[in-house]
């Protein structure tokens, strides 16, 4: 899919594609408006990027780092650094795009020195993988929603990624490839293989939880 | 390749997302923004921001450093620039003149075509392998090694 989003500020409407759905054309038109006021310093206009993508930097953060107080942290960190940066933001990618590659790189970083405090404090902690406190996705059934997001942590960090941009914040695979810096051939195998070992492990609960 | 209806649960599923618990979260967000100046004239780099490019990895890669030198290794296995090597080290670099010498020599003209080809394809794979060890740094599937620079931490 390709996204053609310039920041024109002539007041010329963004070029969509044939392949953009219509929902998302009117989407993004709108969010133009916003993000060129943004750009120009509005802070209230920053406010309404803010509340609309909190959620899903949040949940990509979670997803990385594994702990709800360094995910918000990098949540918050994520939009005070698109404010200082939203200057040079040219529009070449979508926004959104633009502020999950932000979150994604701020993540790592965390999960990095996330990764050594925990090696320190936790050397013989045999569940030093798992999340510290499991987040609960909105809608729909709790406890499906919770032995969900406990089978996505034990996926491997890329693919974890790939099913939450691609199933939650409404990105491409080129536009994952972007964030992920891979190709979009690798993000296809990282959705592929995610959504593999997803049922796989999805299977193995149910069949161990049917015979117990 | 046909979903069961176990696929399209699990899809379902993974379209809600973890929320964002803090109540006070975008009014934390915008209380620092708010102490938080723009800094003229900085760079993406500056203030740790991916760039705003719509170039594919391919043509970042071909940018790399390590691309870089992996073109300069190849065209010396090549033996192309034998002739340069040859007339700027004449005098300090007897060594590097014999070597580029045989190089010459073993492109004779009967082999020179299938040589080229073995050594393009030496020359792209080469930079392929040291590209992709660049961006990933890991050949192990699910590892995004150290591809990304770290960001410095805020105080």
């Amino acid at each position: 899919m390709t996204w053609a989003f310039p920041l024109d500020f002539s007041g010329a409407p963004p070029v969509a594609t044939e392949e953009q759905p219509e929902s998302t054309r009117k989407l993004d038109e709108g969010e133009l408006l916003v993000v060129r006021a943004a750009r120009g310093g509005d802070e209230a206009a920053f406010r309404v990027l803010v509340d609309r993508y909190r959620d899903r930097v949040y949940a990509l953060a979670i997803r990385i780092a594994k702990d709800s107080h360094a995910a918000e942290e990098i949540a918050q960190d994520t939009f005070v650094r698109a404010w200082q940066a939203l200057p040079l933001f040219r529009g070449e990618a979508r926004f959104s795009t633009w502020l999950y590659r932000i979150a994604f790189r701020r993540a790592l970083d965390e999960k990095a020195a996330l990764d050594r405090r925990r090696g320190r404090e936790l050397q013989s902690d045999a569940d030093m993988d798992s999340f510290r406190d499991l987040p609960v996705p909105s809608g729909g059934d709790f406890g499906l929603r919770r032995k969900l997001e406990r089978l996505v942590s034990q996926l491997p960090e890329t693919q974890r990624i790939a099913l939450t941009l691609f199933y939650g914040a409404d990105q491409s695979i080129e536009e994952i490839g972007k964030v992920l810096d891979v190709p979009s051939g690798t993000v296809k195998t990282h959705l592929f293989r995610g959504r593999a070992e997803l049922r796989t492990l999805w299977d193995r609960e149910r069949n161990a939880g049917s015979t117990s | 390749m046909k979903r069961s209806n176990e696929d399209i649960v699990l899809e379902s599923l993974l379209r809600n997302l973890p929320q964002c618990p803090s109540v006070s979260f975008t009014d934390d967000v915008m209380r620092r923004v708010a102490q938080t100046p723009r800094p003229a004239g900085m760079s993406a780099a500056a203030l740790d921001v991916p760039a705003d490019d719509s170039l594919p990895w391919w043509t970042r890669a071909l940018l790399e450093p390590v691309t870089i030198l992996a073109f300069l290794v190849a065209a010396l296995l090549a033996g192309w620039p034998a002739q340069l090597l040859r007339w700027s080290s004449e005098a300090a670099m007897p060594f590097a003149v014999q070597w580029t010498a045989r190089m010459s020599a073993f492109l004779d003209p009967s082999t020179a075509t299938g040589s080229w080809i073995a050594i393009l394809l030496l020359f792209i794979f080469g930079s392929l392998v040291l590209s992709y060890f660049a961006y990933r740094g890991s050949l192990f599937p699910g590892s995004l090694g150290h591809s990304i620079e770290r960001a410095p931490r805020r105080q």
